[in-house]
């Protein structure tokens, strides 16, 4: 009976320290990048509430890290830096070998780049763009920028490029006339039309895009990580997860619904094939 | 706090009403000023903690955004620059892992003392706040706010008040004193016509001028001069008529009198013709010696009543060659008391040359008549100045006069001797001398002279004050 002794004893001793590992990793702080699409203080208001929820729910401290311009959040993401992030950058060739894998996609629409001016602008046309100034979020901006510049070169209509440093600030730009016309996320600027009640025309829309997913470094455990994607595919179905998201939705203004679904690399491989032809060699 | 009082009171009433509104408004503007300080500082400090509470709801939003992204460096710069404000003097940033950011400003030079802040109230404030940012706290702000320069330009104001009191106070100060000195000016005139009043010059009246307290108070001066005017010249009238009268009575007097010592001594011619009659010679004797006394008697009155009348030219006289000239009508009476008068230079004096002759008359005929029987007479005339008065000594070793006695004999009839020793005494020559005195301004009186005798003294006029 000594070696059926032997081999419980084992079993609890790698029991045990199985359970000391997980512990240890639960106490451990994991950053979560966000990309930089709005102001920092407003990303922090959305996203640490969410964040505290995750937290409290699964034990895993996630601490909200955030960059002040799109470049900077993207050599983060491209260096690895962060243990999850939300953005749709790490598609970009540069960023493959921080090897972030998709594990959750927004349930809101789909997202399209637009060029859009003024309502009472006199611009009608992409071709009236030509020589002229147009705004962009930042380099690193997909919709904002990559997949709109993309199409004007397509088109070969050469346009002196303005960036704003995030989707706000380039909107408040052609709200204040400072651009004829600007690259945007459509959402975004929606919600920034609806909020500044400013009227807009769209010159030009892409194909669609999922929005930005939540991807997981290789390096974060995977139970950590499935304890991350469980926490917020289920926080729309709960009370005060519902009401949280609901909140931070109706902070940055985008409209329902709200929520993650479980994803995957495969649903964005539209982004990868657009890096992989595009003409748009700036990139960040 | 009496003698202060009585020290108080003496003081002139213009350094006393300037000493008390000048101490009133040092008092109530100090008081004022400290007030309106110690309410500056009560408001400074409300301001500093509105301001506080300002700043602690605004700085969070500010720094945020550095707090938010971990740009501890930027978050310093903040803070270094946020303390360069004028009314920040420390900003503190701890994050909730412990690390700490702190700025302070550089202590720039104060000029409000430390007394005078802690006395009126102006004391820093600190407060806190927690910066979170979506539920997330990032770590605490702590925020001191100094009352320095609420306190410097409170002292600074205080300052330039004082100076405006102390301006306030020399204007109160000139002001009423040459309001004062301006509005007393009459009163000064009037103090000269009272001591013109009391002087004698009854004519004198005053020009009425400056405020109405002052004028009615000259005009009720210038009535109570008429008053005293018509009553002198009434008093005058009076004495002049009682003195007339008086003259009159006595020459009147003098002829009979004269008449009786004629008649008398015819009667005692012819009485010698006849038989002798002892009862007769006796009884015409008594008539004579009366007769005589009453004489001298009349004719003292009338140098009495004549004694305050100037009988000559009043001026400076050579008191010396008076003397002289008295002694020389008196001389057989002084020999036969075997007197020796011995005087040094005299100063002058200033009278009419025939009262002062009777004066020093009445003195020798006293030191004659009162001579000591025992031994010779010897007189000691001796005289000085002070104060522009001349004093004259005549001492004598006579019998002397006792002390109980040395007022009494300047009255009128007062005789220390009874009629059977000196019946030829009429007991006014002390009166006349003293009405002279008097009537010149002087006075005398009676100190022991040689040997138990009297010395008679005398204080008139210097003649140099001509």
């Amino acid at each position: 009976m000594s070696w059926v002794r032997k081999l419980v004893a084992g079993l609890l001793l790698c029991g045990g320290c199985l359970g000391w590992s997980d512990q240890g990793q639960a106490a451990e702080d994991y950053s979560f990048g966000v990309l930089s699409q709005r102001s920092v203080v407003l990303t922090a208001q959305c996203w640490n509430p969410i964040l505290d929820y995750v937290s409290r729910r699964t034990g895993v401290r996630l601490s909200l890290k955030v960059a002040r311009t799109g470049p900077e959040s993207n050599a983060a993401s491209a260096a690895g830096e962060y243990d999850f992030v939300y953005s749709n950058n790490i598609f970009q060739p540069s960023m493959a070998t921080a090897h972030y894998q998709v594990i959750l996609r927004p349930k809101a629409e789909a997202i399209t780049g637009q060029i859009v001016v003024l309502a009472d602008s006199p611009i009608h046309s992409l071709r009236e763009l030509s020589g002229q100034e147009v705004g962009f979020p930042s380099q690193a901006a997909f919709v904002g920028y990559a997949v709109p510049m993309d199409h004007l070169l397509r088109q070969e209509i050469q346009v002196t490029s303005v960036f704003g440093g995030n989707q706000e600030g380039i909107m408040a730009q052609l709200m204040a006339g400072k651009v004829k016309a600007a690259a945007v996320n459509n959402l975004i600027m929606r919600a920034f039309a609806d909020r500044e009640k400013i009227s807009y025309r769209t010159l030009w829309q892409s194909a669609s895009y999922y929005n930005i997913p939540i991807a997981a470094h290789p390096r974060v455990p995977a139970a950590v990580v499935a304890k991350v994607q469980d926490a917020l595919a289920a926080m729309d179905y709960d009370v005060e997860g519902n009401k949280i998201l609901t909140a931070s939705g109706q902070l940055i203004g985008q409209p329902p619904p709200y929520g993650y679904l479980l994803s995957s690399q495969a649903d964005y491989a539209n982004y990868l094939d657009f890096y992989r032809t595009t003409l748009v060699k700036d990139i960040k | 706090m009496r003698p202060l009082i009585s020290r108080w009171d003496r003081l002139p009433f213009l350094a006393r009403l300037l000493t008390t509104a000048s101490l009133a408004l040092l008092l109530a503007g100090l008081a004022m000023l400290l007030v309106s300080a110690r309410e500056d500082g009560l408001a400074a400090r409300a301001d500093l903690e509105t301001d506080l509470a300002s700043e602690l709801s605004i700085m969070p939003v500010a720094l945020a955004e550095s707090v938010v992204v971990g740009d501890y460096a930027t978050l310093h710069q903040t803070l270094d620059r946020y303390v360069q404000r004028p009314e920040v003097l420390e900003a503190r940033f701890s994050d909730t892992h412990g690390v700490t950011l702190e700025s302070r400003d550089e202590v720039h030079e104060r000029l409000a003392p430390p007394w005078f802040r802690r006395l009126q109230g102006f004391e820093d404030v600190q407060g806190a706040t927690d910066i979170a940012v979506g539920g997330r706290l990032y770590g605490t702000l702590r925020l001191t706010m100094t009352a320095q320069i609420a306190a410097d330009r409170s002292w600074q104001r205080l300052q330039l008040h004082l100076a405006i009191l102390a301006l306030a106070i020399a204007l109160d100060f000139l002001g009423i004193w040459m309001v004062l000195k301006r509005g007393l000016r009459p009163l000064l005139s009037l103090e000269q016509g009272a001591e013109a009043l009391a002087g004698g010059d009854l004519e004198r009246r005053l020009k009425v001028w400056g405020s109405p307290e002052i004028r009615s108070l000259i005009s009720a001066f210038n009535r109570m001069a008429d008053s005293l005017q018509a009553m002198h010249q009434q008093l005058l009238r009076r004495n002049e008529e009682m003195i007339r009268f008086s003259e009159i009575s006595a020459h009147h007097l003098q002829e009979p009198t004269r008449r009786l010592i004629t008649f008398s001594q015819r009667l005692e011619r012819e009485l010698e013709k006849c038989e002798p009659d002892e009862e007769a010679n006796i009884s015409l004797g008594f008539i004579v010696k009366e007769a005589t006394r009453l004489r001298n008697l009349v004719r003292d009155i009338e140098l009495y009543l004549a004694a305050p009348q100037p009988l000559g030219r009043i001026r400076p006289l050579a008191t010396g060659a008076v003397l002289q000239s008295v002694l020389a009508p008196l001389k057989p009476r002084l020999e036969a008391a075997q007197a020796k008068i011995d005087f040094a230079p005299l100063p002058s004096v200033l009278l009419d040359e025939r009262r002062l002759s009777e004066i020093f008359e009445i003195i020798l005929d006293n030191a004659i008549r009162y001579r000591h029987p025992e031994r010779p007479l010897r007189v000691t005339v001796s005289g000085g100045v002070s104060d522009g008065r001349v004093h004259l000594r005549f001492a004598d070793n006579g019998r002397g006069i006792a002390p109980d006695y040395r007022q009494r004999v300047f009255r009128v009839f007062e005789r220390l001797s009874s009629l059977g020793e000196d019946d030829l005494s009429t007991g006014i020559g002390l009166s006349i001398l003293r009405r002279v005195a008097e009537s010149a301004g002087g006075s005398c009186w009676i100190e022991d002279g040689i040997d138990g005798g009297a010395a008679l003294l005398l204080d008139l006029p210097h003649g140099d004050e001509a």
